[in-house]
C-alpha cells in the first residue's frame, strides 16, 4: 500500500491456509543473517539487525 | 480468499431481480451460499417513493453483516446510510474491488436523481465477536456519481505475516535487505526486497 508517495516499510507475506512459518531468514546488506523460527500467523513482527524481534506498538486485529 | 461478487449493472435481465429477492429472508444461509444476485441494483433501486420504507433500500443485495440503511433523508438527491460491522482495524486484509456502480433511474423512475450523495457514517461494530467482519461489505459515495457496492462474499481466512525492517541506526540500513519466508507444509519460498 502506498499514500501520497510513501509506501508501507512492512513486508507482507501471504500465507494461504497455512497458521504458522517454519523459518524466517533474512540477509540484510551488511551481510548479517537474522534466522526466526515457528512463528506464528497473523501477526506484525519487528526484526532490528543484530537484536532480533524486538517489541513495537501496532494495531491491534480485533477479531484474531 | 476474498470473493468479490458483482452486485451492480443496469443491463441486466428482467426475471434476476426476483431470483434475488426470493432468497431473501432465509436464515441460516450464509452469504456465500446464495446465489449471485447481480441484478439486484438496477433501475429499481431508485424508484423507491419517498415513502417508502428506507430500510430495504439495500436489503437484496446486501447480507446481514454489511450494509444497512439506518437513517435517510431521501429527498431526491441525498440520503445518508450507515455502516455498520465495516471494518477498521482490519480493512487492510480484505481484498474489495469494485463490485459496480449502482445504475441511476432511468426516465421512467419518478425520483430520479441525476445527481446524489451520499455521506456515509461509518462505524465499527461494538461486538465484533457477535458477528463475524470478515463478511463485511463496503459503500463508497462520490459526489456526483454513482455509489459503489463492494461486496465480499466469503471473507478473507487466509493467514499473512508482516515483517518490519528495522536498522542498526536508520532506515537505510534495512534498504536491500532479503527475507525469505518458509511455511511448515509448503515447501515453496516467498522472498521480498526490502524497501
Amino acid at each position: 500500500m502506498s499514500y501520497q508517495s510513501a509506501q508501507d516499510p512492512r513486508l507482507h507475506f501471504g500465507l494461504g491456509q497455512r497458521s504458522t512459518i517454519g523459518a524466517v531468514e533474512i540477509i540484510w546488506p551488511s551481510g548479517m543473517v537474522t534466522k526466526l523460527s515457528n512463528l506464528k500467523s497473523d501477526q506484525i513482527v519487528a526484526v532490528k539487525e543484530g537484536t532480533g524481534i524486538v517489541e513495537r506498538p501496532f494495531p491491534r486485529v480485533s477479531w484474531k | 480468499m476474498a470473493r468479490i461478487h458483482r452486485a451492480g449493472g443496469r443491463e441486466q435481465p428482467e426475471g434476476a431481480l426476483g431470483r434475488a429477492k426470493n432468497f431473501e429472508g432465509q436464515p441460516g444461509r450464509t452469504s456465500a451460499e446464495r446465489p449471485l444476485p447481480s441484478q439486484i441494483f438496477r433501475c429499481a433501486t431508485f424508484c423507491q417513493p419517498r415513502s417508502a420504507t428506507i430500510s430495504n433500500f439495500f436489503s437484496p443485495p446486501v447480507d446481514d453483516d454489511g450494509i444497512s440503511v439506518r437513517s435517510s433523508e431521501f429527498g431526491g438527491t441525498a440520503f445518508t446510510v450507515t455502516l455498520r460491522n465495516l471494518i477498521s482495524a482490519g480493512k487492510r486484509s480484505l481484498k474489495f474491488t469494485s463490485a459496480g456502480a449502482l445504475a441511476p433511474a432511468k426516465s421512467t423512475c419518478p425520483t430520479t436523481a441525476a445527481v446524489f450523495r451520499l455521506r456515509l457514517r461509518c462505524k465499527a461494530d461494538p461486538t465484533p465477536s457477535r458477528r463475524s467482519p470478515l463478511n463485511a461489505d463496503f459503500l463508497s459515495g462520490r459526489l456526483g456519481q454513482a455509489p459503489q457496492l463492494l461486496r465480499n462474499d466469503g471473507g478473507n481466512t487466509n493467514h499473512w505475516l508482516e515483517i518490519l525492517l528495522i536498522g542498526t541506526k536508520s532506515n537505510h540500513d534495512r534498504v536491500g535487505a532479503r527475507v525469505k519466508v518458509s511455511a511448515v507444509i509448503s515447501f515453496s519460498t516467498t522472498s521480498d526486497r526490502a524497501a
